[in-house]
């Protein structure tokens, strides 16, 4: 029984290290998710004081979006996608102000109708990835290659108080970001790399 | 060699793994507690401008949007602090 231990430390940590990496990566996350709250909320503020002065009115300013992040069990060029979102309204006028309300979702921004009251927002999202490795060999060296293809689209719902929807159907482009031009995008990413024989 | 030299020699070659991998251990929370850090200097550098660009953006020269540039996250600033 004694020889078992052998490693038997190394064993340990290799199982209670994946669990430490688990909680460094999710504290990692964590601030990197408090980051993105600042620059939107920042964004949305500054957005409804440029709206409410450029139109002398009280703006209603909203922010949805979809960054990419990585995904640690995905595949290769998978990739994941979190969502985060800011509002802000700001009366900034001379005389009575006529009401404003903006979106920004994603790349996208819009002027909502004039009245239209927004009671919720909804998204459905639909992904398709492949991933092919292939591997090549000589006498000299071996050659491998991975490929991935991802398709992503996200519908945002507006869920307006008249029962009339906003849908918003937007597609991942190449730079990383959705937008409604790039609904049916095919991102592809390329490794190739050789190992001496 | 008799039963406590064996012992002995079990209690040491688990001392040494657990040193070996604790350097590890620790590097990977050095880099970690830096990356934060990384993250909690932007916080704090990103609103002293955004607060001091106010007024001005509520005119008709609002100026370019974000007020700051994020500094980038370099390999020295995790393995090194700076």
């Amino acid at each position: 029984m004694r020889l078992n231990n052998s490693a038997q430390a190394t064993t340990e940590l290799a199982i209670f290290g994946s669990l430490i990496i688990i909680c460094l990566a999710v504290l990692i996350s964590y601030g990197q998710s408090l980051q993105e709250q600042q620059i939107l909320q920042q964004q949305a503020f500054r957005a409804a004081l440029k709206k409410a002065y450029d139109e002398n009115a009280f703006a209603s300013y909203n922010i949805i979006k979809n960054p990419r992040t990585a995904n640690l069990f995905g595949g290769y060029g998978e990739g994941g996608r979190s969502s985060t979102s800011a509002g802000a309204s700001v009366a900034w006028c001379l005389g009575t102000p006529e009401e404003k309300s903006y979106y920004t979702i994603n790349e996208d921004e819009f002027e909502l109708p004039d009245g239209t009251k927004i009671k919720d927002v909804e998204t459905s999202t639909s992904t398709g990835y492949t991933s092919q490795e292939t591997r090549y060999e000589d006498p000299t060296a071996r050659v491998s290659t991975k490929q991935a293809r991802l398709t992503d689209t996200i519908t945002t719902y507006l869920r307006t108080e008249t029962g009339t929807d906003i849908v918003v159907t937007q597609g991942l482009d190449s730079d990383g970001r959705y937008r409604q031009s790039a609904v049916g995008t095919e991102v592809s990413r390329q490794k190739t790399w050789t190992t001496p024989q | 060699m008799d039963n406590s030299s064996v012992i002995k020699g079990k209690k040491a070659q688990v001392t040494l793994e657990t040193a070996l991998v604790f350097v590890a251990l620790i590097m990977l929370l050095y880099g970690s507690v830096n990356i934060w850090l990384w993250f909690n200097r932007n916080l704090a550098e990103r609103q002293p401008p955004y607060n001091q660009t106010r007024v001005t953006a509520g005119s008709s020269n609002p100026g370019q949007w974000p007020v700051s540039s994020q500094k980038p996250l370099t390999e020295s600033w995790v393995f090194q602090g700076k």
